[in-house]
């Protein structure tokens, strides 16, 4: 049996190829089912985020990566060659894990991939497109994940400005669903900082620039409503966050001004990200009561420091993944073997009570105990004969074909035939 | 060593080692930390409930007629009202203020004499009970809100700060902390005015007057207004954030204030016994 993972991310392909090979959840059941009648033999799952997409397989048959390939090119329309990457067995159970993990995102730590690879394989298992081994992959994999996320701080520090800004807000507000959010000015950081809160829950966003132009073109990016700018002041008294973005060369905000805002609003908290340089909002504004001013700097901080720590989480999670990958390879192994193993204790186990049953007739003078002892001297000898090779290959460490040769050597020369059959029943019971 | 002092000594180890575990929660990242100093106070919670059973069922009466008894009582009434609020609020963070009380109250108990005192004919009435109760209530309430004070100064400070704390994420947000500090006070205010009327309507009953100004009684009176006031600027006039808070602050003070204000020997008092 073979597992393999087979797709692009962002590392390897740019957003134009991957937006191509995006499968929104709504269609991830039909592509399943295109997998699967090219070649039912094999179990599939597919992950598809803004990220990556990918194929997970499992088959015994060699043809599964070609139909992974044939099935992602013709998705995409063109060759992929250059920015396709194929991992198999160890090194696709590691991938996984460290996809699950987050160590793979743009973002490492971010908390969203979990939950993806989650629906990913709840759709296959739905459809019966996965069965035992990737269900067991996956599951394995969502398991990493979540140790990954309690036993290190991997997802506690923001990596960017936007996640800085998030997590900041929600130390000050706790739930951003009431909040209203202005952004003052233009560019794509305030954009993203934006996007990123309104991701957390915030539905009311403002946007004020000094062209107003510019303004409704920002507002209908976001999702905002534009407000002239001569207005500002007056809707800094409502609002909660405020995102500044603009190339003016002196401030906009002073600390008089934010005083007295601060009185018409009864000193309800607000949180202000000037993010322009030179800085919209003067630095003394951070003095005030109920204020809190973070500038660019204040939150590159805050990023440099996370990213320094996570550098040691990033450690120790990989950590996490080895040792699951090797609990799930030593799982995997008995898969393969077990079936085998058993057919060749059955064989030997009928070969022994039956020369036992021929023999018993023959010695009908000897007495019980002696009759029992001779009895248990063949059973004795049957486990002696079968432990060396049992023991050898449940061990086993050589590679995935090496181990394949074996296996067919075993079932050929010991003529287990009944193992192919006993390998589908027991493949639907075993679970590690 | 009788059985209800045994169960007062092993709710006392709990509540000192909840005492430790709960600050060190905020410092640490591991949530066993926090599990286990939940889990500390509770146990000590139901210790201190069975020695406070065991009181309740030989006196046949509350059990607030000595110093002793009325430190474990309102430390019990304390980490009660805690217990219950946490696990709706989630405001754990404030265990590093209720765990530590908890203590220093059994502490200070342990050491006063324990034997329950004979109550006047007249101190025999269950409206002494509730006047009792309903004020301990309030001071539980309002030793919270003192709590989420604290965690509210320390939160904005960590976040003025402008550097990443990891104790700023094991603190509530900031305008939550400010909402639970206002929602405790609503819940403790009427009952602590329920308190004082209760207890004015005995003073009355015994001693034909409505009010006398003994210690107790004025301090009382200070507290009531203070948190009045509070009531008032948040709800009326709509204040938020740093300035309301000073205000639970001085009114921590003056229930500390009106809770020891043991008057011992001054002739007026009427709370000679508590």
């Amino acid at each position: 049996m073979n597992i393999f993972c087979m797709g692009v991310n962002y590392k390897t392909a740019p957003l134009d190829v991957r937006e191509k090979l995006t499968i929104p959840e709504e269609d991830l059941l039909p592509s399943l089912q295109t997998l699967r009648e090219s070649l039912p033999e094999c179990e599939w799952v597919i992950v598809s985020t803004c990220n990556r997409a990918e194929i997970y397989g499992a088959s015994e048959k060699e043809e599964a990566l070609n139909a992974a390939l044939v099935f992602l090119e013709k998705k995409a329309e063109a060759s992929l060659s250059s920015f396709l990457y194929t991992y198999t067995q160890t090194r696709a159970v590691e991938h996984l894990f460290n996809v699950a993990s987050s160590l793979d995102s743009m973002v490492v730590g971010e908390p969203q991939i979990l939950s993806q690879v989650k629906t990913a394989y709840i759709h296959s298992m739905k459809c019966e497109a996965s069965s035992v081994v990737l269900n067991t992959l996956f599951r394995q994999s969502v398991h990493t994940g979540k140790r990954a996320r309690t036993e290190t701080q991997i997802g506690l520090k923001p990596v960017s400005i936007g996640h800085a800004a998030v997590q900041l807000a929600l130390r000050i507000f706790g739930d951003l669903k009431n909040r209203a959010l202005l952004i003052v000015g233009a560019g794509e950081m305030a954009k993203v900082c934006a996007r990123h809160l309104k991701q957390q829950g915030v539905q009311t966003l403002f946007v004020a620039n000094r062209t107003y132009e510019r303004g409704l073109k920002m507002a209908e990016n976001v999702g905002a409503r534009c407000i002239p700018f001569e207005q500002l002041h007056d809707q800094l008294k409502t609002v909660d966050i405020v995102i500044s973005s603009t190339g003016a060369q002196k401030a906009l905000l002073i600390r008089d001004d934010m005083q007295k805002i601060m009185r018409a609003r009864k000193q309800k908290e607000i949180f202000l990200i000037d993010i322009a340089v030179p800085r919209d909002i003067e630095a003394e504004v951070n003095e005030l009561d109920n204020v809190f001013l973070y500038n660019i700097d204040d939150l590159q901080n805050i990023v440099s420091e996370n990213r320094d720590e996570r550098r040691r989480e990033i450690e120790r999670v990989s950590l996490i993944v080895q040792q699951e990958t090797q609990h799930f390879l030593s799982w995997y192994k008995t898969l393969e073997i077990t079936p085998i193993l058993i057919a060749l204790r059955e064989k030997f186990e009928s070969i022994r009570a039956d020369e036992m049953h021929r023999m018993m007739n023959r010695l009908q003078h000897l007495p019980e105990q002696d009759r029992e002892t001779i009895r248990a001297m063949t059973v004795q000898m049957v486990n002696k004969l079968l432990a060396t090779p049992m023991n050898t290959l449940k061990n086993i460490s050589v590679s995935e074909n090496d181990k394949r040769i074996y296996l067919e050597a075993l079932r050929e020369i010991f003529k287990l035939d009944g193992a192919s059959a006993q390998n589908n029943e027991r493949d639907k019971k075993n679970e590690p | 060593m009788s059985l209800e002092t045994t169960f007062f000594a092993v709710s006392f180890f709990c509540y000192a080692v909840s005492s430790i575990l709960y600050p060190a929660h905020l410092f640490l990242k591991p949530a066993k930390i926090f599990e286990h100093s939940r889990l500390f106070l509770r146990t000590g919670l139901l210790f201190h409930t069975f020695a406070l059973i065991l009181r309740l069922n030989s006196i046949g009466m509350l059990p607030v007629s000595n110093t002793y008894e009325a430190f474990s009582f309102s430390a019990w009434v304390l980490v009660l009202v805690f217990s219950v609020l946490e696990r709706r609020w989630g405001f754990s963070s404030v265990g590093s203020i209720v765990a530590p009380f908890a203590f220093f109250s059994l502490a200070y108990a342990s050491v006063l004499p324990q034997k329950h005192h004979i109550l006047v004919p007249f101190l025999k009435n269950y409206w002494v009970e509730i006047h009792v109760s309903l004020s301990m209530l309030s001071y539980a309430t309002f030793i919270l809100a003192f709590g989420t004070s604290i965690s509210y100064f320390l939160q904005e400070k960590l976040l003025k700060q402008k550097k990443s704390n990891p104790m700023s994420l094991q603190l509530p947000a900031l305008t939550f902390l400010d909402e639970l500090s206002a929602r405790l006070v609503v819940i403790g205010f009427p009952l602590f005015t329920l308190g004082i009327l209760t207890g004015i309507l005995l003073q009355e009953s015994r001693w034909g007057v409505l009010w006398v100004w003994e210690p107790k009684q004025t301090a009382s009176l200070l507290t009531w207004m203070i948190y009045g006031v509070y009531l008032y600027s948040r709800k009326v006039a709509g204040w938020k954030g740093r300035r309301s808070h000073y205000f639970l602050i001085a009114g921590f003070i003056a229930v500390v204030v009106t809770f020891l204000g043991i008057n011992v020997f001054i002739s007026s008092g009427r709370h000679r016994f508590m």
